[in-house]
């Protein structure tokens, strides 16, 4: 598989490590308590049968963070963004 | 007494390696340090250090000192030689922008040239160093085999600096990769 | 290597039968001599070893999978199924190659496989005799009874008996390069199609790559063209354009990669020193076009699998490109126009053929012209019921059109049923191919991103026209569909009735395509006769999916330089060069290498040794390397705020030149590591990580930054190879410091206490750093020095320790002493335990998040019944402990339920003179003074000890701060 760092260029998954789901969001309540909404970050997953986003890291390369959007049936990659950029994007009040 | 201060030792002991079409050398120390800009200080930054660093992927000279790209806002400075207090010079001019650390002994740079050399790095490097995809002014963090590592082209070939530990399993493996 | 024998000069002037007097593709000046089972024969350059064989009139070759049938040579390509030989002799004996494309070179040795004890004379020949027994499938009804013997006796001797090849056996001896090269067009094929559209792409400027299998281009045009030549000077013109001989390209990967093997040394006795056997190349290409031709496919009729019958393509190929007659009297049967080729050859070859018979009721003028040529009496609407002979086919019977049979003399039988498109690439991304009618084979359908199809491959066929025969009516004998795994149409139609219609099924029930040749001769044979018999179309009935890889691949190919000591890097401490200088033994920590202890002359028992190298610590001082421990260097404004979320414990409040443990969990509440962290600056930390950890920690931190709290101001860099970290631990150690230390810097206990740390200078003016640090459990410290210093400063310590009788230390001390103190490591931080198994729950903060926290407090967790970390005394001090041993009441009964916990580290503790060990037990820490039964039945240990407290040595602490 070639993954597009925005930075590096297309690069062999040799040099990336994967994550995992990249739509589940930590939860903002402190963490006091194993709740459902902590249960559910951290076991629950969609294992949907098309587009799936998810993290991945650069590791032999710049080091970055990448939400990969990828058809998990034909493995085709629709889009390679900085993890930074959505993070920063999804904390924006909307 | 044993004088310490001049005992530092190359990371190992290179061996008489040359086919002719392409040669493995480790050449003199250099002094290096690590750049991280903190956050929204990469203009301010080259303000202060008084030039440009390089965009994505490349390398720029100034002043006997090589900016590679390494990452998002993150360079290494090599020097073209030993410099005293390279780094502390350097954090000073950054005044506080940037996250500056000693990397002379932290990294290793190994030379390969000759015309094979590209045939040689095929060997061990997954990206295309082709002059069409990889032209003078590059540079690019990969791996060679299994070890992480900064490539970029010099007058002379390539340099490629890796982990000082992994130095000399990256000899001897570009050292093998130049037999055809 | 060959010997000057009577048989060898025999050899040398051996007149190769059935060479012809001209023609080929070979250099009839070039002799090349090799054996074959044990004789010598001559060829020429350019032969492969089955046309070398052919041209010495040997036609028997090896012997069937399961019934031993005796077989031959069926075609001239990677196709083949039956010519199977164990090339060469020693550690590079490979089984199953292929003579068909074994190049012939000077000294090749060759044995014939799977016969006993000759190919003449095959004692197992009786397996025929019981076929019935041995159908499709007898193994899942019969020897089944009684069970036992199954496993014992029959699969054993029912494996003997079949299998092909043996192989090695030996280490290989040959090294394997793996290279990866780039381009925007990939040509697979080096056939005419190939050619073209390699010439095409070069000549538009684009960086092009051609492979080829065969080590001459050209494919089924080699000794027919005679433009050939000019168009293969003229792909040397294009310098960026790479021809890749002997390759194959055997995998279609995502995102334009592609998987090719070139047998670089394959041709050679040996390979030249430091030239690999084989090369791996990993070739990424924007665009590829597949030009790999078609494979043609033979007729199912009796006995079609005799010596003789081979298939019509083959047959031109032998006579054209080798020089070789494959017979002297020749049948000829066929279901489509391509054969006029096959014909043609066999009148330039001056091989006489008896007859032609094809089953369409009316063939094409120019194909009947062909076959008159020869002098062949045409027989249409007709098939061949069967060939006669016994080693080797020395006739044929015929059904006409009208009936009755025509029995034949000849003992070259070239057949042909159809051609099949190579295809098998398309379909490595699920691509499905769709049926033709015209040619009566699968074309491609859905290709891979990025590739076009070309030539015979997409079914351009010169001469199309095909009428299928799946089966031949009337035919007597065993007719076979997959001749590599002996699968009958017999057994496709016992598929059948058993219910095992789907083509998966038929496949796997009957073992159909499942050999080393993945069927290329037999798959569109066996669903073409299943989709008759079953009265379906073939789009119905539909195609197995081909994978990767094409051809079988060596996985020293794939290893490459890989392997032994090379399978990871290994990473060397910046005092490697002094600790072999002092005959260190070393252990791989992960990539490291790190020395496990420093034996003096004359000791030899590493006990012995470990134990002097811990009393000398305790006693005075010693020095050991700890550079491995991941070191990472935090700098930034939120720098605090972030190692706040990161470990279970506070930061705000860690004072400038202070040092405190840190505990990480997951995110799941499990620990994940632990480390110290000293504030150097306002803003600036280093973080120490576990050695096994230091990449994963890293990679967690840049997570937590660049995805869960971007807005933080905080950087990280590595600087684990930066610093050469050796501590010095003992009650002399701070006065083995103060002689390096530079004076103007005070280490006393009041401005250097327990966990401080200090940047300063030693040896006049190198810059250095000094942790107060104890893993041992002594007064300690870890100066770091920039790396290259390393060796020098473990000498400079050496002496500055001599009046102390300073002692080096390795990994196995460091662990004895972590031991004794009862410090969790490694195998306590195992992924499987909490802070509350390992007796730091106080370490959890209850003020703020961290990483871990919320599921941390999960009830299952926090249970005491789970096992928790303890001490373990043998209560009979003379007993050793072992690390893995289980923990059970004593007098339960040894079974899982009984269960209780285990041994995760022990230690021959020279404090206390006897065995120590640090275990995880149920209700652990309420439970001390308890006896407990240590059990361990893998090496025979069953003893009584004493839980206690982990910490066995100085449990006051007293010692580290003096």
């Amino acid at each position: 598989m070639r993954i597009n760092c925005p930075y590096c260029g297309e690069r062999g998954s040799e040099e990336f490590a994967y994550h995992g789901d990249a739509t589940v969001t930590r939860p903002r309540d402190g963490g006091a308590g194993p709740n459902a909404a902590w249960i559910d970050y951290v076991y629950l997953r969609e294992n949907p049968s098309g587009l799936h986003r998810e993290l991945w890291y650069h590791a032999s390369g710049c080091q970055s963070w990448l939400v990969v959007t990828r058809d998990l049936r034909t493995h085709a990659i629709a889009r390679v963004e900085l993890a930074r950029s959505v993070a920063l994007a999804r904390m924006e009040p909307s | 007494m044993v004088d310490i201060a001049r005992l530092a030792a190359p990371p190992f002991a290179p061996a008489e390696t040359s086919t002719g079409n392409a040669a493995v050398t480790l050449p003199p120390h250099r002094s290096i340090a690590s750049i991280a800009a903190f956050k929204d200080c990469l203009t301010p930054l080259q303000h202060a250090l008084g030039l440009t660093l390089p965009p994505p992927g490349k390398q720029s000279r100034h002043n006997a000192v090589l900016y590679l790209w390494t990452g998002p806002e993150k360079f290494l400075a090599v020097a073209d030689n030993e410099v005293p207090d390279f780094d502390i010079t350097l954090a000073q001019t950054a005044n506080g922008l940037a996250a500056i650390t000693d990397q002379s002994d932290g990294r290793t740079i190994l030379q390969i040239t000759g015309p094979a050399a590209r045939d040689a790095l095929a060997k061990l490097l997954p990206i295309d160093l082709h002059p069409s995809s990889f032209p003078i002014d590059a540079t690019a963090a990969t791996l060679a085999g299994h070890i992480p590592i900064q490539i970029w082209r010099s007058l002379e070939g390539f340099e490629l600096s890796c982990f000082r530990s992994y130095a000399e399993t990256l000899y001897k493996a570009l050292v093998e990769a130049c037999n055809f | 290597m060959l010997q000057k024998t009577d048989h060898f000069d025999a050899a040398q002037r051996s007149p190769q039968p059935f060479r012809l007097p001209t023609g080929g593709v070979i250099d009839r000046g070039e002799a090349r001599l090799f054996v074959f089972d044990g004789k010598t024969y001559r060829g020429y350059a350019g032969d492969t070893l089955a046309s070398a064989l052919l041209a010495n009139g040997i036609r028997l070759v090896g012997r069937s999978f399961k019934y031993h049938r005796p077989r031959g040579i069926l075609t001239a390509g990677s196709e083949e199924p039956n010519a199977l030989v164990e090339l060469r002799d020693g550690a590079r004996r490979e089984p199953n190659t292929k003579a068909t494309v074994a190049e012939l070179y000077d000294g090749l040795q060759a044995t014939s496989q799977h016969r006993f004890p000759s190919l003449k004379f095959d004692l197992l020949e009786v397996n025929s005799l019981l076929s019935p027994i041995f159908a499709a499938g007898f193994y899942y009804k019969t020897f089944m009874w009684p069970a036992s013997f199954w496993e014992k006796i029959y699969e054993p001797l029912i494996r003997r008996a079949a299998g092909l090849g043996r192989a090695a056996g030996l280490p290989d001896p040959d090294i394997y390069e793996k290279s990866t090269a780039f381009c925007d067009v990939l040509v697979i094929g080096g056939g005419e199609a190939g050619i073209a559209a390699a010439l095409q792409a070069a000549r538009s400027g684009s960086r092009v790559i051609l492979c080829d299998e065969d080590f001459v281009l050209g494919g089924r045009a080699i000794g027919e063209s005679a433009s050939l030549a000019e168009r293969i000077a003229e792909l040397q013109a294009y310098p960026e354009l790479k021809i890749l001989r002997r390759t194959t390209v055997f995998g279609v990967y995502d995102g334009g990669t592609y998987g090719a093997v070139e047998r670089v040394a394959d041709h050679l006795l040996k390979p030249a020193p430091h030239q690999p056997r084989q090369r791996y190349w990993k070739i990424i290409a924007k665009t590829s076009v597949l030009a790999t031709g078609a494979t043609e496919r033979p007729l199912v009729f009796g006995n079609n699998d005799r010596p003789g019958a081979m298939l019509s393509g083959a047959v031109s190929r032998y006579i054209h490109r080798f020089g070789v007659a494959p017979g002297k009297k020749a049948v000829v049967f066929a279901n489509n126009d391509e054969v006029a080729g096959t014909l043609a050859a066999l009148r330039d070859a001056n091989i006489a053929v008896a007859a032609y018979v094809d089953p369409r009721a009316e063939i094409s003028a120019a194909l009947r012209q062909a076959a008159t040529a020869c002098g062949a009496t045409v027989y249409t609407g007709a098939a061949i019921k069967t060939t006669l002979g016994r080693l080797a086919v020395t006739g044929v019977e015929i059904i006409p059109a009208d009936g009755g049979v025509v029995k034949l003399d000849c003992d070259l039988l070239a057949m042909s049923g159809g051609w099949n498109p190579a295809l098998q690439l398309t379909s490595h991304l699920d691509g499905k191919p769709v049926w033709d009618e015209k040619i009566a084979a699968f074309i491609p359908g859905s290709l891979p991103p990025g590739m076009q199809v070309t030539g015979a491959a997409a079914g351009d066929f010169t001469n199309p026209a095909t009428q299928p025969l799946w089966q031949v009516r009337g035919a007597t004998g065993k007719a076979f569909v997959d001749f590599q795994n002996d699968v009958t149409a017999n057994d496709v139609k016992l598929a059948k009735q058993e219910g095992f219609t789907s083509v998966e099924h038929l496949k796997r029930y009957t073992t159909l395509g499942m050999a080393t040749d993945q069927g290329r001769t037999a798959n569109v044979n066996g669903l073409g006769l299943m989709a008759e018999i079953t009265a379906k179309s073939i789009e119905q009935t539909g195609t197995t999916r081909f994978r990767p890889p094409y051809t079988p691949v060596a996985l020293g190919a794939l290893a490459g330089a890989h392997r032994g000591q090379h399978f990871k890097p290994r990473r060397l401490t910046p005092t490697h060069q002094w600790a072999t200088a002092k005959n260190a033994v070393f252990v791989d920590a992960g990539m490291w290498l790190r020395a496990q202890y420093f034996p003096k002359p004359g000791e030899t028992d590493w006990l012995q040794i470990v134990t002097r190298e811990v009393t000398a610590v305790r006693n005075n001082v010693g020095i050991c390397d700890v550079t491995t421990l991941g070191k990472i260097d935090i700098q930034g404004r939120d720098a605090a705020k972030f190692l706040e979320r990161v470990y279970t414990n506070g930061w705000d409040n860690l004072k400038l030149g202070r040092a405190r443990y840190g505990l990480m969990l997951r995110e799941d509440g499990f620990v994940m590591d632990d480390g110290t962290t000293t504030r150097l600056g306002d803003t600036h930390y280093l973080m120490t990580t576990t050695t096994a950890n230091a990449g994963k920690i890293f990679q967690h931190l840049e997570f937590c930054h660049q995805w869960l709290w971007p807005e933080l101001d905080v950087r990280f860099i590595s600087v684990t190879d930066q610093w050469a970290q050796i501590a010095i631990a003992g009650p002399n150690s701070r006065d083995t410091l103060r002689s390096i230390v530079d004076p103007q810097f005070d280490i006393s206990n009041e401005t250097l206490p327990y966990m401080g740390a200090q940047e300063l200078t030693i040896c006049d003016g190198l810059r250095a750093r000094l942790f107060r640090l104890s893993f041992s459990g002594e007064l300690a410290y870890e100066l770091a020095v920039p790396a290259g210093f390393g060796n020098a400063l473990a000498q400079k310590l050496m002496q500055a320790g001599e009046p102390f009788g300073i002692t080096p230390y390795g990994t196995e001390a460091l662990g004895v002493m972590r031991i004794e103190k009862g410090h969790p490591a490694g195998n306590e931080l195992n992924g499987q335990t909490t802070a509350h198994d390992l007796g730091m729950a106080k370490l959890l903060s209850q003020k703020k998040d961290f990483i871990g926290r919320a599921m941390a407090a999960r009830p299952a967790l926090t249970d005491p019944n789970r096992p928790t970390l303890i001490g373990l005394r043998p209560v009979n001090r003379a007993d050793r402990l072992r690390a893995g041993s289980h923990l059970l009441p004593p007098g339960a009964e040894a079974v899982a339920k009984n269960d209780q916990g285990f041994v995760t580290s022990v230690a021959y503790s020279p404090s206390l003179l006897h065995w120590v060990g640090l275990g995880l037990l149920a209700h652990g820490p309420s439970r001390l003074g308890e006896i407990i039964r240590v059990y361990d039945p893998v090496r025979n240990g069953d003893l009584l000890a004493e839980i206690v407290h982990p910490v066995f040595y100085d449990p006051e602490g007293v010692r580290l701060r003096g």
